[in-house]
């Protein structure tokens, strides 16, 4: 009896640090653009502040082409996207381990949609986006593929084929986000322009709304609140929050946008990039968001804006990260940074803003005074394009051609990799 | 074994023949065996005896080559994909031979299922197989361009080895890394050498893109003295006529037949000039076609330069294109602006939207050219930027007259 209870108590026991564990990992996944929340803000994380080519750089990993988005990391796996070939054609999915930077499998495909962008871009403009079940990517071909987390694909769709009047050859960028099982995407563009809810599990459409022809490189932003989930659309010239379930706009207001930075939420407030910065306040219960403020002191140039500890940080087109007060929408100080541009999202872990610039310089910036205190500058010199990620300690950055993990300690001692194109330190 | 590329195709269930013995009647035994195997050879064909005929491609590749856009995926194709993406090596061939009959879907399901056999244990690429296909013109280009990726990867020096063999070929991904090694291989050479400058000339025929043209071209002008005929190599069209401008208010004028999409060619007199009494009615009074010439090296046509740096507003370009021979071609375009373009009045293309990025060979649209004189017309839509920004201010196009490689064709004197 005895020895009963003792083996139960261990099988609860090993049942619950398995399910921590689980929990955890799942936690610290990164799941989207900015992060499963969309917030890019890792409140409780921790990372490096200080790397460079020969120092906390645990691996880096070159892949084929170029991509200008951001790597997702799931379940042990790094993933990420690029596009190669003289026409952009040839799209390529990589599953990365997570530890040491080997690639565990890789998928190529070729473009059913149109591939041209602006020499600066590529077809892997849109990060990827998991639901810690499967992994679905867009490409700016309009090319949409779902694998699950080992490699087999799952289902595929050709929505430049579906819809051919939706292109751009300025290279489309918006990212695809995971809501409560529908997958989002959103093509804004001068041509046919729409927002898409696909169902994640089959890749069957779910509803259709169509979107200003107007230009946007905005990305869904998951939002929540009463319970519910939500995504929210910022196209050239409104705002929108829709039920993923059925495409139904809970709102539908006149917010003209500045085109590339996306919607920052916090608690009940989302934050716009119009000319300036407008924050909207949502209530479920009313059919319009109020609008709370908007300051054109707190306008962001290609970044989107990110939000934590009840202030809210920008990146003006001329380098000057901006913190303001998200109450009153005032500037509360301002610091220059490096770069001749700034195209990434900053991710915010602790204290700390990475600032990424086109160059690969990434400047660490502490947030936790009554000044912004550019604390590191950390130089990879690769061109950088893509949103920094963070999973489990360590940041994960995207340079044109290489993935580069960035941790402390035992993670740069991982084990060597089988990979060709790996190099680890 | 792996299997040859015939070996995939359909198999016929033959009867067996009968045994011949030695008779009196050999004759006309003989005659009945002949006739035996000539029935078993031609009428004994299954689907003429109501069987079916043995499927051409194992049961999952199938599968796989039915995806369609409306079937984004299935249990069905994701146990198929799975049971292809595990097979051995020497099954590769069978999986390029579907890829031949792909569709754009159903090539995503065979490409990634093979980058899944990529992956088994023990996996060998079958170089020889591979080659084989890169190289056999008659192949669609989807299985070469697998073959190419798969070849490049396993063995990057028989690659280099057989690029030069595909300097000719009608497939730009094939043809350009020739093309490369032409130019690295002047390169090596002494400026200003005879052997340098022939190889230059080598690449410069063989070059079909804007990039590696003008790559070479740039060299022979500077080092040789010789500036190659770029609108003849590309097959520009150049001698242009232009009228314009007309409104475009909120783009309305995009869907507004004006009366120059009316002219026939029987509105050009014997030296390619359009009637002087065609006129119309646009902004600022009445418009007349006028002359202008394209860039020579570019192909390109700038209306701002032509009809004023204007906003909502449509011009109207027309050339006249002598062919030799009836035959296919491609128009191919690089174009910021909405556009139509109409060849011997019929509409081809329309494309609305506003203000696009662009690229050499932005459009290629496949077309018959009639022998004799080819009227090309084409309608550009300046619209009103959203934005004040510099690039929406572009209102410029070219235009050349191709065969599918990109080969310009040439037109007759």
């Amino acid at each position: 009896m005895y020895t009963t209870f003792k083996t139960d108590r261990f099988l609860m026991f090993g049942w619950i640090c398995w399910m921590m564990g689980a929990a955890t990992a799942w936690g610290d996944d990164f799941l989207q653009f900015r992060g499963a929340d969309g917030r890019n803000v890792i409140a409780g994380g921790k990372a490096p502040t200080e790397w460079s080519t020969d120092k906390n750089v645990a691996w880096k990993v070159k892949l084929p082409g170029r991509a200008v988005n951001g790597v997702i990391v799931v379940d042990g796996q790094v993933i990420a996207t690029s596009s190669s070939g003289h026409l952009n054609d040839q799209l390529h999915v990589y599953s990365l381990d997570e530890q040491s930077g080997a690639i565990r499998w890789q998928r190529t495909i070729y473009s059913t949609g149109r591939a041209f962008c602006h020499p600066l871009s590529s077809m892997a403009a849109p990060t990827p986006a998991s639901d810690g079940k499967a992994i679905y990517v867009l490409f700016s071909t309009n090319d949409l593929i779902c694998l699950d987390l080992q490699g087999n694909l799952q289902w595929t769709r050709a929505l430049g084929l579906d819809f051919p009047g939706a292109f751009d050859d300025r290279g489309l960028a918006s990212s695809p986000i995971v809501v409560d099982g529908t997958l989002i995407i959103q093509v804004a563009c001068q041509g046919d322009s729409f927002v898409l809810g696909v169902d994640a599990a089959t890749g069957q459409d779910k509803w259709r709304k169509e979107l200003p022809r107007s230009t946007a490189w905005t990305s869904p932003t998951p939002f929540h609140i009463d319970g519910r989930s939500l995504a929210l659309i910022h196209s050239a010239s409104n705002f929108q929050a829709i039920d993923p379930a059925t495409g139904v706009s809970s709102w539908l207001v006149e917010a003209r946008g500045a085109a590339i930075p996306s919607p920052a939420v916090h608690d009940r407030s989302v934050f716009l990039a119009t000319a300036g910065l407008t924050r909207m306040d949502l209530d479920l219960t009313v059919s319009t968001p109020t609008k709370s403020w908007s300051a054109q002191k707190l306008s962001t140039g290609s970044a989107s804006p990110i939000v934590a500890n009840d202030k809210l940080f920008v990146i003006h087109g001329n380098n000057i990260l901006t913190c303001g007060d998200i109450e009153a929408g005032e500037v509360l100080w301002q610091t220059r940074v490096k770069g001749s541009k700034i195209w990434a999202t900053p991710l915010m872990v602790g204290d700390y803003i990475y600032i990424v610039n086109d160059a690969g310089l990434t400047q660490v910036v502490d947030v936790s005074g009554p000044e912004g205190l550019v604390v590191s500058e950390n130089d990879l010199a690769e061109e950088m394009l893509g949103s920094p990620a963070y999973a489990n300690g360590a940041i994960y950055l995207r340079g044109v051609t290489h993935v580069f993990k960035v941790a402390e300690g035992d993670q740069t001692r991982a084990a060597p990799s089988s990979g060709p194109t790996k190099e680890s330190r | 074994m792996v299997q040859s590329r015939n070996e995939v195709r359909p198999r016929t269930s033959i009867p067996p023949v009968p045994e011949v013995r030695t008779s009196s009647r050999f004759g006309a035994k003989v005659l009945v065996v002949l006739g035996l195997i000539l029935w078993s050879m031609e009428w004994g064909r299954p689907e003429l005896l109501g069987q079916a005929p043995a499927p051409k491609h194992d049961p999952a590749l199938i599968h796989l080559l039915q995806a369609e856009r409306s079937t984004p995926g299935s249990e069905e194709l994701q146990t198929a994909w799975r049971t292809v993406s595990q097979w051995p090596a020497d099954r590769l061939v069978e999986v390029l031979a579907a890829a031949d009959e792909a569709n754009p879907v159903s090539l995503h399901w065979l490409r990634t299922a093979i980058d899944g056999m990529l992956e088994q244990p023990n996996f060998k690429t079958p170089i020889s197989e591979l080659q084989q296909v890169v190289q056999d013109r008659e192949r669609k280009f989807a299985a070469r361009r697998i073959a190419w990726d798969l070849l490049a990867a396993a063995n990057p020096e028989l690659m280099e080895s057989i690029t030069e063999s595909l300097i000719a070929d009608p497939i730009a991904v094939f043809r350009r890394p020739a093309i490369e090694k032409r130019v690295a291989l002047a390169n090596g050479l002494e400026k200003k050498s005879a052997e340098r400058k022939r190889i230059l000339l080598e690449a410069f025929q063989a070059a079909r893109d804007e990039d590696q043209v003008g790559q070479v071209a740039r060299v022979l002008d500077l080092e040789f003295g010789e500036k190659p005929d770029l609108a003849k190599h590309f097959g520009y069209l150049v001698n242009w006529h232009v009228v314009g401008p007309f409104p475009n208010i909120g783009e309305a004028g995009f869907h507004e037949s004006f009366s120059p999409e009316k002219i026939l060619l029987s509105d050009f007199d014997g030296d390619g000039r359009p009637s002087e009494s065609l006129e119309y009615s646009g902004n600022g009074g009445m418009l007349r076609w006028q002359p202008h010439a394209a860039v020579n090296d570019t192909g390109e046509l700038d209306l701002n330069k032509i009809l004023g740096k204007e906003k909502e507003v449509v011009g109207y370009g027309v050339a006249v294109f002598d062919c030799s021979e009836e035959r296919p071609a491609e128009i191919r375009l690089r174009m910021q602006n909405a556009f139509k373009l109409w060849l011997n009045g019929e509409l081809l293309q329309s494309q609305s939207i506003g203000h696009t990025g662009n690229a050499f060979d932005q459009y290629a649209i496949p077309v018959t050219l009639k022998q004799g004189k080819n009227l090309i017309l084409i309608k550009s839509c300046q619209n009103k930027p959203p934005q004040e920004i510099e690039w929406y201010d572009t209102w410029h196009f070219n235009v050349r007259i191709c065969d599918k490689s990109g080969t310009a064709i040439q037109e007759q004197k």
